[in-house]
């Protein structure tokens, strides 16, 4: 766990106040988001989704891709918002769902607190004088443990695709202009000369999951690249 | 009676005998094809099996996919571990001082800008950097400890390429498990008592002691240095070549690590001693060494000594097992209907890791020659022994490579080493033509060469071979590209080496969560 995020304590805690946000200003320097796969139609009418590998457990997770570089995000910047949709994952900042200790099954909120967010004096408290969650942090908690199953969920999604053969690793190269070119590494996607193919029992299975509108939403959303290349070239005319 | 090859018979288990068994079945036989090969193999549940080397070349990347192994359960069951090059380590010169010598035989090929860097290197670079370090990032990997590749690489492929080292026994008991569930090959504990032959020689059947008479069409040999078929019933003689490679025992010995995060070497270090030369592989739970010398320049007692002083103190509290090695090879493979695969075809010092290659390559060649009926067989027998031959003469060609560009002069073992009366013509052809001349793709014109030109070239060059371009030295125009090469190369090898784990920290996360085939 990061060091300052800690464990949410009535007693720690008790005066913490938490403002609103519509700047998102801790995504300025993240160029990925993850994603939960019913999200994906919104998301993807704003940004490219991929499927990419936690980096020390190989484990996949499906993401927007919101910069070409490392700490580049195109979509949430100082001057403007180029998205009008904010993934859970954004929105759920500054708290997060974590394991009570290493070894626990049992969730617990935490906090982020060195997030400009959190406050003694301005925004609304998460708990009472007498250490009870306020309505504030009931629907906080709501919201984290609705994620959570999503999660697992999107998990299931994915394991279905790479069961079935389904995901392989996109090969993306793309002209930058002034700056050059890159390529996207390591990114995969579904493979859609499989689907064309697809066996009529997985297609069924594949419907009845609900599953094609999250396919289709993530195909569709990989035209977006153009969206973050054209984003990328304003970046660097205005400076 | 028809005369169609349905039935295959190994006889012997054992690294030879599996791996054989699985490369045959997931190639020949099928359940669902009436037309497919029945695979059977005996094995005699009293002899215990050698367990031939623990290093393998990259071919296997491709064995393992071939007989459909998953990456992340071999490294798991087999305590395997990745090796990216071999570092040897005195061969050039004795240590002086404390000071050694060493270079590395590395897996990830040359680097090639359009051109070949070697002229280059010899012309300009060689007082500047090692030949490893102007063609790869690799060597610097090894050094540092590092892995070969990411948790998030696919799994058989790699940043660089590697081979593996892995534990004999538990890879045998792997390859069993895999060979009856996936490939239905049939499994029979039994000792052989007897061999039983048709009147034109062939063998017809095999008898047991505890599973009756088996026969079969053809029959595979891998009862290791016993060589009980081609050997004993069918009388085809062996070849001995203690004239040019002359270690003729070994002593072996496992060490266990200090603690369970102690580092793993990436790399086999092979390092010359008076009379031979030591291995030392890490696997996941303990390293692996051993002292191969030869017994015409010193005794037993003297060798196991080399091998307690190089490994120090931890040396104390193990047992050591000495192995009597026989090298050379049987001068037919294949004879009637019966082919030696394995230590029953022939033995070599385990300095190329070649053991486990030759099985490899030679189960894979009897795939594809593999004769549909008797009358065919004399034709592919004739085949793949001229190929096998041709195979395990360069493999000699090879080694004795190591050996006779030695500049050692500080033990008799080393200085007739070097006598060329003692090297085989075909090394001491292209030697001379690569004293006036970088080595060239067109001197391998054989694939079924298992060293090519990109093996010669890190070990002449990492042995500081004098190839003189006095004379040709106007053709090699490519000097400021090879600058320029130089200087990508230097900032390839800062970034690569930043994103790549420890070779300890990869097992650990492959035990842990494994990987992805995709």
């Amino acid at each position: 766990m990061n060091k300052n995020i800690e464990l949410l304590d009535n007693n720690k805690h008790r005066n913490l106040k938490l403002k609103s946000t519509t700047r998102f200003e801790h995504m300025y320097h993240r160029n990925m988001v993850p994603l939960v796969a019913n999200e994906f139609m919104h998301a993807a009418i704003n940004f490219p989704i991929f499927f990419i590998k936690e980096a020390n457990t190989a484990e996949f997770k499906a993401v927007g891709l919101l910069g070409f570089d490392q700490d580049e995000n195109l979509y949430f910047t100082p001057e403007r918002l180029n998205t009008n949709y904010f993934p859970l994952n954004v929105q759920r900042y500054p708290f997060v769902l974590t394991a009570e200790t290493a070894e626990s099954e049992n969730f617990a909120i935490a906090i982020d607190t060195t997030s400009n967010l959190v406050s003694d004096t301005d925004g609304q408290r998460l708990f009472t004088d007498d250490g009870e969650p306020t309505d504030n942090l009931h629907k906080v908690s709501a919201f984290l443990s609705e994620l959570m199953t999503k999660e697992l969920a999107t998990k299931k999604f994915i394991d279905y695709l790479i069961d079935n053969d389904l995901l392989h690793e996109a090969s993306l190269s793309l002209a930058l202009g002034d700056d050059g070119n890159t390529s996207l590494n390591g990114v995969y996607k579904v493979n859609e000369e499989r689907l064309d193919e697809i066996e009529p029992d997985v297609l069924a299975q594949l419907h009845k999951r609900h599953y094609l509108p999250a396919i289709y939403a993530h195909l569709t959303s990989i035209g977006q690249l153009q969206r973050m290349v054209a984003l990328k070239r304003m970046k660097s005319q205005s400076k | 009676m028809t005369n169609s090859i349905r039935k295959v018979v190994i006889v012997g288990g054992g690294t030879a005998g599996w791996l054989t068994a699985n490369i045959l079945a997931s190639q020949l036989s099928t359940q669902k094809d009436a037309h497919g090969i029945d695979i059977c193999l005996v094995e005699s549940p009293d002899i215990p099996t050698i367990g031939v080397g623990e290093g393998t070349v990259p071919t296997m990347r491709q064995t393992l996919k071939l007989i459909g192994l998953s990456e992340t359960e071999f490294v798991r069951e087999c305590d395997a571990t990745f090796k990216q090059s071999i570092n040897f380590v005195d061969w050039l010169y004795p240590p002086e001082n404390g000071k050694h010598h060493a270079y590395q035989h590395l897996f990830q090929y040359p680097a090639n800008p359009g051109f070949d860097l070697t002229p280059y290197w010899l012309l300009h670079e060689h007082h500047n950097i090692r030949y490893e370090d102007l063609v790869s990032a690799q060597a610097q990997a090894c050094h540092a400890g590092l892995a070969p590749k990411k948790i998030t690489t696919k799994e058989f492929d790699g940043v660089f390429d590697y081979a593996y080292h892995l534990d004999a026994a538990k890879f045998a008991a792997l390859l069993t498990k895999h060979g009856i569930q996936t490939h239905n090959v049939q499994h029979i504990l039994a000792n052989v008592t007897s061999v039983h032959q048709s009147a034109n020689g062939d063998i017809a059947s095999i008898e047991t002691d505890s599973a009756g008479i088996i026969d079969g069409d053809l029959f595979i040999d891998c009862t290791g240095f016993a060589c009980m078929l081609l050997g004993d019933t069918l009388g085809v003689p062996f070849e001995d070549k203690n004239d040019m490679l002359f270690v003729d025992h070994a002593v072996a010995m496992q060490v266990p690590y200090a603690d369970d995060t102690a580092p793993i070497a990436s790399h086999t270090i092979a390092t010359a001693q008076e009379a031979g030369w030591t291995w030392d592989i890490g696997l996941t739970q303990r390293r692996g060494t051993g002292y191969v010398y030869s017994s015409q320049y010193t005794d037993h007692d003297t060798a196991e000594q080399v091998l307690r002083d190089y490994i120090g103190p931890a040396a104390a509290q193990c047992e050591c097992r000495h192995i009597p090695m026989r090298i050379g090879y049987r001068s037919e493979f294949w004879r009637n209907n019966c082919i030696a695969i394995g230590l029953s075809a022939g033995f070599l010092e385990p300095l190329e890791a070649t053991a486990i290659l030759l099985i490899e390559a030679t189960a894979k060649l009897v795939v594809e020659q593999f004769p549909a009926t008797r009358l065919s067989m004399s034709h592919s027998a004739k085949r793949v022994n001229t190929i096998t031959r041709y195979g395990w003469d360069r493999v000699i060609d090879f080694i004795k490579l190591h050996y006779f560009l030695s500049r050692r002069t500080d033990t008799q073992f080393w200085i007739d080493n070097t006598r060329p009366e003692t090297a085989p013509d075909s090394l001491l052809e292209r030697l001379e033509a690569w004293r006036h001349r970088p080595p060239a793709e067109s001197d391998f014109f054989s694939k079924y060469e298992i060293f090519q030109l990109e093996n010669y070239q890190y070990v002449l060059y990492g042995m500081d071979f004098h190839t003189d371009l006095s004379d040709s030295r106007k053709r090699y125009f490519h000097q400021l590209q090879t600058q320029e090469f130089r200087q990508r190369m230097a900032k390839y090898q800062t970034h690569v080496l930043k994103g790549l784990p420890t070779h300890r920290e990869l097992i650990d996360q492959i035990r842990l969560h494994g990987m992805k085939a995709i």
